[in-house]
C-alpha cells in the first residue's frame, strides 16, 4: 500500500518521461535528421528564448500571481532597442535602453499588484495594451533596419561565449542564478511563501508587497531580454517580435509545476525543452507550425489539472484577502 | 439489528512515510455520544476522514447498522447519513451563511431542477438554526462572520443532511462557554433522535459533560474503550493517552516580580474596536489578556505587532517609543506574535516544517553573504525545535499541511520561539494541542520569562489564563475593563468583568455560572 501511494505521487514524473521519450522516438522514426548532433544543438539554442522568458514567468507564478502583459512589453523593449541602434547607440547600450523601458513597466505593474493589491489580470490587460501601443511609437509600426546589422547586435544571437552559443550561454547563466536564489537563499523562501500564504508570510516578517513587486520586475526584464534576443536573430526590429511568447511560456511553467508539484527553475526548463522538441520535431516531419501550437495548447491544458491536484493539500492564502 | 450503529473494524491506513492507523476498531451505539481521544498525531482525524470519505482506507471494514458499506468519496458518506464538521472547516468566504449551509445540496439529484429558490434556502437555514436554538444570522456573508459563527454554520451544514452519524472534529476549540453549552444542547437533542455522535477533542472536562463512552488511540492503535459512568478519572485518561504519568496541568509560577517595565501601551486605540487601552508588562512576568469575542483582543495583539496600524496612543518598548509599519519591523525590534488563526495567519502550508520554523528569522540560518542558506544549520535548528515541542513527524522535511492539527499548532509556536524575541504575544497557543505537549508549551513560556523575555498570553480558555498569568488584563468592548494580579482575583471575577458592560439584552441571556 505504501508503494501504491508512492506510485501515485510520482505519476506526473512518469507521465512526463513517457511523453518526452515517446516524442523523441516518434520524431526519430518519422522525421528525417531529428536525432543528429547538429539538430540537438539547434534545439538547445532555440529553446533559450522561450526558456528565458518562461523563467521570468515562473517568478510571478511562484508568488501566486499571473502576468499576461510581459510579452507585449517585450515587443516595446525590442523596438526601443532597434530605435536606439538606429540613433547610433552602441549595441550594449541599446540592449539596456530596451531593458530600462521594460523596467519602468515592471515597476508599474508590480506596484499596482503588490502594493496596491489590484487584480493582476486586469492590470496586465491595461499595462500590456500600453506596452504594445508604445511599441509603435519609435517607428510608427514599421520595421527598423537602420544600423542594425552594422551595430554588432547580431552577436546576441549568433555569437558564442566559451564555445557555447550566446543565447544558450545566457540562458544557462540565468537559470543557474535563479536556481541558487530560489533553492538556496532566503529570498527564494520569501518568493515561495508569498505565493503560498500571503498573510502568514506577512506575519512572519516578510514584506510580501515588495516580494511581489520584485517578481513582476524580474518577469518583465527576462521577457524583454528574450524579446531582444529574438529581434537580434531576425535581423531587424519588428513590432510583433515577442507576440508568440505567451503560450509557450505559460505552458512551460505549467508543465514544470505539474512535474515537481510546485513552480520552479528545473521544471520550467524541462517544460520549455519539451515544447522546443515538439516544434522542432514537427518541422522535421514537415508539419505546419499551427500543429505545434495546437500541441502546446493541449499540453498546457493537460498539465493544469495535474499541477492543481497537487496543490490542493495546502492552505493557499493567495485567495484570502491580505490584511496587512 | 445489531447493538451497533457504526462499526469500524481493523482499519489500516498508511501515508508515504508512516503507518497512521494499524488495526483500529471503533464501535458506536445509536443515540450515544462517543468521545475519540488521543495525543496529537494519534490518528483521530485520519480515522474520521476515512469514515467521511476524505481518505480511503488501505484495509478494514465499515459497517453501518450491521450492513457493510463502501465509502470511496465524501458523497458516499453523506448518502449513508454520515455528516462531518471538520477540524478546519472550509467555507466559501464570499457566500452567505445559508448558502454555505446548503452548499453541495444543489448538486444532489433531488434538487437538480432547482426546486429551492434563494429565499427558500434562507428560510430553511433559519428554521434549522431555530430548531437547534442557534442564535445566528444566516444571511451574513461568511467573510464577515466571527470564527464562532463560522463554526456554527459548518455544524448547520452537517445537520442539513439529517445525519445518522455526526462527526465533530475538535468543534469546541474556539467556542466560549456559552457557545459550548449551546452545542451540548444540540448534541442532547440529536441523541434523543437516535443520532450517534462522534466527538473528537482534547478537553477532558467536555468529555465528562457530553459523552457516554470513549475510545482512546495512541500511535495509530486502539488503547482502550470504556463507558463514562458517573465521573471520569481524568488523570487516568490522560495517562492512557500519553502512555505515561502526567504531572500538573500548569507549571508553578515564579515569585520574581521585581522587573522593570518592558512593554508599555498608553491609550492605544484602533478605530472604535480598541479604545484607549493602557497597560504595562514587567520583566519576568506573563500578562494574560482575556475578553469575549469582539472585545478587541485580536486587534490589540496585531496593533502591538504592526499588522494593524494604530489610530491613537503610544507604545514603548524598553522605554523607547516604537511604531511599526510592518511586522518585519516589530520582529527586528524583538516582538513576535503567534497569531490565533493558524491556518491563514500562522503557517505556510505546502512548505516543509524546517522552512516554516525558520521563516521569521531567516538570517539565523543564513551565511552572512548573499543570503545563502546554511542547510545544515537549518536542519539542526529545526530538529531541536521539533524535539522541544514534541512535534510528531517522521522528518523535518514534511509538509506542514500534512501534519495533524495539534502538530501544526506546535510548528506555529516553534516559529515564534525561533525569533528569540523580547516580547512574545501568544494567541491561543494551545488550541488543539494535547495535554502532554500543552504542559511543555507552558513550561517553555515560564522558561522564557525566567530569561529576558516577557509574555503576553491571549486565550479564550479562562483556566489557561488564570493558571498561567502573573497579571491579568480584561478587555470589554474594546476598553480595558480590569487589571489585577492573578493571586488577587478569581476566575469568577474575571468572567464577570469580561461580560459586565454588555448591552442589556445580551446580558439577560448570559450563562456564565
Ligand atoms: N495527508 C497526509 N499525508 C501524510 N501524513 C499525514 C496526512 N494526514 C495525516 N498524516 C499523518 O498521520 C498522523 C495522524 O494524523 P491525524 O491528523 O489523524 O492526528 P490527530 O489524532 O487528529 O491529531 P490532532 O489532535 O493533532 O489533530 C500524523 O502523524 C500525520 O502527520
Ligand atoms: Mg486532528
Amino acid at each position: 500500500m505504501n508503494k501504491g501511494a508512492k506510485w501515485k505521487d510520482e505519476l506526473p514524473v512518469i507521465l512526463f518521461i513517457i511523453i518526452f521519450v515517446g516524442l523523441i522516438i516518434l520524431f526519430s522514426i518519422f522525421g528525417s535528421g531529428f536525432l543528429t548532433v547538429n539538430n540537438i544543438l539547434g534545439i538547445l539554442r532555440h529553446v533559450s528564448i522561450v526558456a528565458i522568458a518562461a523563467l521570468g514567468v515562473s517568478f510571478v507564478v511562484i508568488v501566486g500571481h499571473t502576468d499576461i502583459s510581459f510579452y507585449l512589453v517585450a515587443c516595446f523593449a525590442a523596438m526601443m532597442m532597434g530605435f536606439s541602434l538606429a540613433k547610433g547607440l552602441p549595441a550594449p547600450m541599446a540592449v539596456f535602453a530596451g531593458l530600462g523601458c521594460a523596467l519602468a513597466f515592471g515597476i508599474c505593474s508590480g506596484f499596482a499588484v503588490g502594493v496596491l493589491k489590484l487584480p493582476d489580470i486586469i492590470i496586465a490587460i491595461a499595462i500590456g495594451t500600453i506596452g504594445y501601443g508604445c511599441a509603435y511609437l519609435p517607428s510608427g509600426g514599421s520595421r527598423i533596419y537602420t544600423n542594425f546589422s552594422s551595430s554588432g547586435i547580431g552577436f546576441l544571437n549568433d555569437g558564442s561565449i566559451l564555445g557555447i552559443p550566446c543565447p544558450t550561454f545566457l540562458m544557462l547563466v540565468f537559470y543557474i542564478i535563479a536556481y541558487i536564489i530560489l533553492e538556496h537563499t532566503k529570498f527564494g523562501t520569501y518568493f515561495y511563501s508569498a505565493g503560498l500564504n500571503k498573510i502568514a508570510a506577512n506575519y512572519s516578517g516578510i514584506r510580501v508587497s515588495l516580494v511581489v513587486l520584485v517578481a513582476f520586475v524580474i518577469c518583465i526584464l527576462l521577457g524583454a531580454f528574450a524579446g531582444e534576443i529574438n529581434t537580434a536573430s531576425v535581423g531587424n526590429a519588428e513590432v510583433t517580435t515577442a507576440l508568440t511568447l505567451l503560450l509557450p511560456c505559460y505552458t512551460a511553467v505549467s508543465i514544470g509545476t505539474a512535474i515537481f508539484k510546485k513552480p520552479g527553475v528545473i521544471g520550467t526548463f524541462l517544460g520549455a525543452l519539451l515544447l522546443q522538441i515538439v516544434s522542432n520535431g514537427f518541422t522535421h516531419m514537415n508539419l505546419k507550425y499551427w500543429y505545434s501550437d495546437l500541441t502546446t495548447s493541449i499540453l498546457l491544458i493537460l498539465s493544469l489539472p495535474i499541477s492543481l491536484l497537487n496543490n490542493r493539500k495546502g492552505n493557499s492564502g493567495s485567495t484570502v484577502k491580505a490584511s496587512a | 439489528m445489531t447493538e451497533w450503529r457504526l462499526e469500524m473494524r481493523n482499519i489500516n491506513k498508511s501515508f508515504v512515510s508512516m503507518q497512521a492507523l494499524s488495526d483500529v476498531s471503533f464501535l458506536v451505539r445509536p443515540g450515544e455520544a462517543h468521545a475519540l481521544l488521543g495525543m496529537n498525531g494519534a490518528g483521530k482525524s485520519t480515522l474520521m476522514k476515512i469514515l467521511c470519505g476524505a481518505y480511503t482506507k488501505d484495509s478494514g471494514q465499515i459497517l453501518l447498522d450491521g450492513k457493510e458499506i463502501q465509502i470511496t468519496c465524501t458523497q458516499d458518506a453523506i448518502d449513508h447519513g454520515i455528516a462531518t464538521v471538520y477540524q478546519h472547516p472550509n467555507l466559501v468566504q464570499t457566500f452567505t451563511g445559508y448558502e454555505n449551509v446548503f452548499l453541495g445540496a444543489e448538486a444532489s439529484k433531488k434538487h437538480l431542477l432547482g426546486r429551492f429558490s434563494r429565499s427558500d434556502l434562507k428560510k430553511k437555514a433559519q428554521e434549522l438554526a431555530e430548531n437547534y436554538h442557534m442564535p445566528i444570522d444566516v444571511s451574513k456573508s461568511v467573510s464577515e462572520m466571527k470564527p464562532v459563527e463560522r463554526e456554527l454554520i459548518s455544524i448547520l451544514h452537517a445537520l442539513s443532511h439529517n445525519p445518522r452519524v455526526l462527526i465533530l472534529d475538535e468543534p469546541t476549540s474556539i467556542l466560549t462557554r456559552k457557545e459550548k453549552n449551546m452545542l451540548f444542547d444540540v448534541i442532547n437533542v440529536l441523541k434523543k433522535q437516535q443520532v450517534s455522535i462522534i466527538f473528537v477533542t482534547h478537553r477532558l472536562d467536555e468529555v465528562n459533560e457530553a459523552c457516554d463512552e470513549l475510545t482512546i488511540l495512541r500511535d495509530g492503535k486502539n488503547i482502550t474503550s470504556l463507558r463514562i459512568g458517573s465521573g471520569l478519572d481524568t488523570s487516568y485518561i490522560a495517562e492512557m493517552m500519553l502512555g505515561k504519568k502526567l504531572s500538573n496541568l500548569y507549571p508553578p509560577k515564579s515569585d520574581r516580580q521585581d522587573g522593570e517595565v518592558v512593554l508599555k501601551a498608553d491609550r492605544l486605540s484602533f478605530n472604535n474596536r480598541v479604545q484607549e487601552v493602557s497597560f504595562e508588562v514587567k520583566k519576568h512576568e506573563i500578562l494574560g489578556i482575556y475578553g469575549l469575542v469582539g472585545a478587541g483582543i485580536d486587534e490589540l495583539s496585531k496593533l502591538l505587532f504592526g499588522a494593524l496600524k494604530r489610530t491613537g496612543g503610544t507604545v514603548c518598548l524598553n522605554g523607547n517609543p516604537v511604531y511599526f509599519r510592518h511586522p518585519a519591523e516589530a520582529i527586528r525590534k524583538g516582538i513576535f506574535l503567534v497569531p490565533g488563526d493558524r491556518k491563514t495567519e500562522g503557517y505556510v502550508g505546502n512548505m516543509d516544517i524546517a522552512t516554516n520554523l525558520s521563516l521569521s528569522k531567516t538570517q539565523k540560518i543564513c551565511y552572512k553573504a548573499l543570503g545563502l542558506i546554511n542547510q545544515g544549520r537549518k536542519k539542526k535548528d529545526s530538529l531541536k525545535l521539533i524535539e522541544q515541542l514534541h512535534i510528531a513527524t517522521p522528518s523535518e522535511k514534511k509538509n506542514v499541511a500534512e501534519l495533524s492539527g495539534g502538530n501544526q499548532q506546535k510548528v506555529v509556536v516553534g516559529k515564534g520561539l525561533y525569533t528569540d524575541a523580547d516580547v512574545y504575544i501568544f494567541t491561543e497557543p494551545t488550541v488543539g494541542v494535547d495535554v502532554g505537549a500543552r504542559y511543555s508549551i507552558y513550561e517553555i513560556m515560564r522558561d522564557l520569562i525566567q530569561k529576558e523575555a516577557v509574555v503576553l498570553l491571549i486565550s479564550s480558555d479562562i483556566e489557561e489564563i488564570y493558571g498561567m498569568s502573573d497579571r491579568i488584563l480584561v478587555l470589554n468592548q474594546g476598553k480595558a475593563a480590569f487589571t489585577a494580579r492573578a493571586d488577587d482575583t478569581t476566575i469568577n471575577e474575571i468572567l464577570v468583568q469580561a461580560a459586565s458592560n454588555l448591552k442589556s439584552e445580551e446580558k439577560g441571556k448570559d450563562i456564565y455560572e
